[in-house]
């Protein structure tokens, strides 16, 4: 016998999150290997890490276009139209956040030009705070937890905060010695782009609740 | 104009109780879709909004609903004027094998509403009203049932509204339409909710949701234990199962973020 109808749409919406969870683990690969390859400064890397987002690219709209389709074959209502609404949004997040990664890779070609050592100082901490964060929206995300979707959101001030102690670290060394301005430039925008991850982060934490409550709220306040 | 207040409506079909403890405000000028599986009373409380289940033998109700203010099941009250401000609309077009004007002139006509000037003023402004003149402002003297379903439906409509009611009641007014001409009669239904109370029942959830300000959710559920059971019923007290109203609400929150799970497995499809 054949699937009934309904039972069909549970497994599309199945596959939807295995896909918007696969998509999330390459944004976040693309974001961990950014950040490794700059510290390593490993210019062969950096250029594999922009050529890999073009993928990611291609699958979030692999991904939108399912919902579209569900979203006209189904004409889902309630918690249904709220999981599909929250995976076309989510996607949106996991394609900035490989964006900011690229991002991050392309500074690290720009500042491989530059021969000196840099210090790195609070980078690699404030990576892994961004991208424990994403690792915690993303199981919120899988197991549709109220709980973890509330923690990444709160987690987020830890990261601002330790993002605003770089800045003004990065700009005391800019003024003690001015031949710092160019990779201190880069390196307070290295940690604007993983301050933004973790925001992003925060956005899948409050569409896990969404799709769960129906509760719309700006948690990263 | 058109306020309907259930209170704590029971109706029985003789010894089986169809409806257990439904209370809902239906506000006027607005429309009320009520939605939920077959079976669960949808149409029999319908019908007790205009006293319809008084022509079956053996009905009863127990509860009050009032209309603006006004109990419609108060000793003495007048159920041809009731019917007259809460008209409805079927299923299928219901005309009577007569000409379109006859039709729309019916309820007029007994009620003696019009001199004969007026009344054809009437009738061609109940037509407007039901966005059917244009089309049949030629064919007057035609007989109804030549018409279009579609068409036929709106003379339905037509027909009710010539009396001036309150409320028009729809059982299910688009489920043997096409979608176009479901549109048009939601179009028509969106126009006449300026003028009039619309209570409307739908199996289309899509419906529900496009047209409906307020929907109310009904479902056969254990009857409370506190409800009047007739001691006649054979079913064991455990297994009597009465429709009621289960969540009632804005339309959009019904769609997007129902409270109750019963309301969200049903509008989701999860249901039975």
């Amino acid at each position: 016998m054949t699937a009934s109808v309904r039972m069909q749409f549970e497994k599309h919406l199945g596959q939807l999150n295995e896909d918007v969870l696969q998509l999330g683990s390459q944004a976040r690969q693309a974001v961990a290997r950014a950040v490794e390859v700059l510290i390593a400064g490993d210019v062969e890397a950096a250029r594999q890490v922009i050529v890999d987002d073009e993928a990611i690219n291609r699958r979030r709209f692999e991904i939108e276009r399912e919902c579209y389709a569900l979203l006209v074959t189904e004409q889902p209502m309630a918690g249904d139209m709220r999981v599909i609404v929250a995976a076309l949004i989510v996607v949106t997040d996991l394609e900035r956040i490989a964006d900011h990664g690229k991002k991050i890779a392309k500074i690290c070609l720009r500042m491989m030009q530059d021969l000196r050592p840099i210090p790195f100082g609070d980078i690699p901490r404030l990576s892994q705070m961004a991208l424990a964060m994403m690792d915690r929206a993303l199981r919120a995300y899988a197991t549709r937890d109220l709980v973890e979707a509330d923690a990444v959101c709160k987690a987020d001030d830890q990261v601002d905060a330790l993002y605003k102690q770089t800045f003004n670290v990065v700009l005391s060394r800019m003024l003690e010695d001015p031949r710092m301005i160019g990779p201190g430039t880069q390196l307070i925008q290295v940690a604007h782009e993983l301050e933004r991850v973790a925001d992003r982060a925060t956005n899948i934490g409050e569409r896990v609740i969404y799709s769960v409550t129906g509760e719309l709220a700006e948690l990263n306040v | 104009m058109g306020n309907i207040t259930v209170e704590h409506l029971n109706f029985y079909y003789g010894s089986k109780q169809a409806l257990s403890d439904v209370s809902i405000e239906i506000p006027e000028q607005q429309i009320t879709a009520l939605i939920g599986p077959s079976g669960c009373g949808k149409s029999t409380f319908l019908r007790c909004l205009n006293r319809m289940n008084d022509t079956i033998k053996g009905t009863r109700i127990e509860g009050r609903i009032l209309l603006d203010g006004q109990d419609i099941y108060a000793s003495g009250a007048n159920v041809v004027d009731l019917r007259r401000r809460v008209g409805m609309v079927f299923q299928r077009p219901n005309l009577f094998p007569q000409s379109v004007f006859d039709n729309v002139a019916f309820g007029p006509r007994v009620l003696g509403m019009y001199r004969n000037g007026d009344l054809a003023d009437a009738v061609e402004a109940s037509l407007r009203g039901a966005d059917l003149w244009d089309e049949v402002k030629d064919k007057l003297r035609q007989d109804a049932l030549s018409f279009s379903l579609g068409q036929q439906q709106r003379l339905c409509i037509a027909r009710v509204i010539a009396v001036k009611p309150q409320v028009i009641l729809m059982d299910e007014p688009c489920s043997a339409l096409d979608p176009i001409t479901t549109l048009k009669i939601e179009d028509l239904m969106r126009e006449l909710a300026h003028d009039y109370t619309i209570v409307i029942v739908t199996h289309n959830m899509q419906q529900a949701a496009r047209v409906s300000d307020i929907t109310a959710m009904m479902m056969l559920a254990d009857a409370p234990v506190d409800a009047p059971v007739d001691a006649s019923v054979d079913a064991p007290a455990g297994h009597l199962k009465t429709g009621t109203i289960i969540e009632v609400g804005e339309t959009k929150r019904i769609f997007t973020r129902p409270t109750d799970q019963r309301t969200e497995d049903y509008v989701t499809g999860r249901y039975g």
